[in-house]
């Protein structure tokens, strides 16, 4: 998870307001709203979820703080959804950031081995926190990955 | 079981399968494409994943032979048997051989069939181990290697889907 937040982090450096709001098809997500369902993703699963509490978003009023829509968390935006996503700055949603995997990692030190069986029902489906854990970096480094293959369109190679 | 086992094979059954779904039904040009000059395209992202998981897991945890050579997976898709992905040109990935998907499936199922065995093989003990990675001439910890391996594959699968995407637009 260290991983893949700090490459985050290199991934976003330098680039315009134009490149975090590009779309590199009608139909394909931003950036900059890639960024913020990361940091959604993560607060819900492991600050909603497994620690069953308010997530950082809610208990900080990061909807206010960012002036984003405080109720979902991106999933299954439509793509009109993605280009109407509010102008919000990187080092604000880096904040947000932060501060979820600043508690994230309070929660999993926290997590005993026979609580990786715990389950949870989302839907008609049940998940253990243990399928949690391994999907929460699947789910992450997929989107990070995005972020730097769109960064690697507009810029090329090391750009 | 060791429990660090579950999060990590949950993992990497999880990025697996949805690749497999991710790649259903490409065309070979499809496969082929890249949406930047720069950029690499999905055949080259899944070859280039499979032989992740076989170095990780063949040679540089178990220091064993590669399942590239050793099962001449690099004479069956008729590659060189030092290639891996990476550092590689653009100019390399647009001149990447137009080899079966489904062969490179089959190598990536060996690989990957081989990488949970080496997970299963691991005690809580051997995770505080080092190992010495050759090709990037440095020792790593195994337990980062663990991490690492979800991270990178996951954002090669995040690629491939993205370009999917960029393809066939929404659900296609």
């Amino acid at each position: 998870m260290t991983e893949y937040l700090d490459e985050l982090k290199v991934k976003l450096e330098g680039l315009t307001e134009d490149e975090l709001r590009w779309q590199a098809s009608l139909d394909s997500n931003t950036i900059i709203w890639l960024l913020w369902h990361m940091a959604r993703v993560e607060d819900n699963w492991i600050n909603g979820t497994i620690a069953s509490g308010d997530t950082i978003w809610d208990s900080n009023h990061w909807a206010t703080k960012t002036g984003i829509n405080g109720e979902g968390s991106g999933y299954n935006d439509t793509s009109d959804a993605v280009r109407a996503f509010p102008a919000v700055s990187v080092s604000n949603l880096l904040d947000y950031y932060d501060a979820v995997r600043n508690a994230t990692f309070g929660v999993i030190d926290g997590i005993t081995d026979a609580e990786l069986a715990n389950e949870f029902s989302r839907g008609r489906r049940s998940v253990t926190w243990g399928w949690i854990l391994g999907h929460v970096i699947v789910e992450e480094s997929q989107h990070l990955g995005q972020i730097a293959l769109i960064r690697g369109v507009i810029r090329g190679l090391n750009g | 079981m060791a429990s660090f086992r579950t999060p990590i094979k949950s993992g990497l059954n999880e990025y697996y399968s949805k690749l497999k779904e991710t790649v259903n039904g490409l065309t070979p040009e499809e496969l082929l494409w890249q949406p930047g000059p720069d950029s690499n395209h999905i055949l080259w992202t899944v070859w280039h994943m499979a032989r992740v998981a076989d170095r990780w897991a063949n040679s540089t945890v178990l220091g064993g032979e590669e399942l590239w050579t050793r099962d001449d997976w690099a004479t069956k898709l008729g590659m060189p048997e030092d290639r891996y992905g990476r550092g590689e040109t653009p100019d390399q990935v647009r001149d990447f051989p137009s080899v079966d998907i489904a062969l490179v499936l089959e190598y990536f199922n060996a690989a990957q069939h081989s990488l949970l065995g080496m997970i299963d093989a691991l005690e809580k003990a051997d995770l505080e181990r080092d190992v010495y990675a050759e090709y990037r001439d440095e020792s790593l910890n195994i337990a980062w290697i663990l991490g690492h391996i979800l991270a990178e594959e996951s954002q090669h699968l995040g690629q491939i889907a993205y370009i999917r995407g960029m393809q066939r637009g929404f659900n296609g």
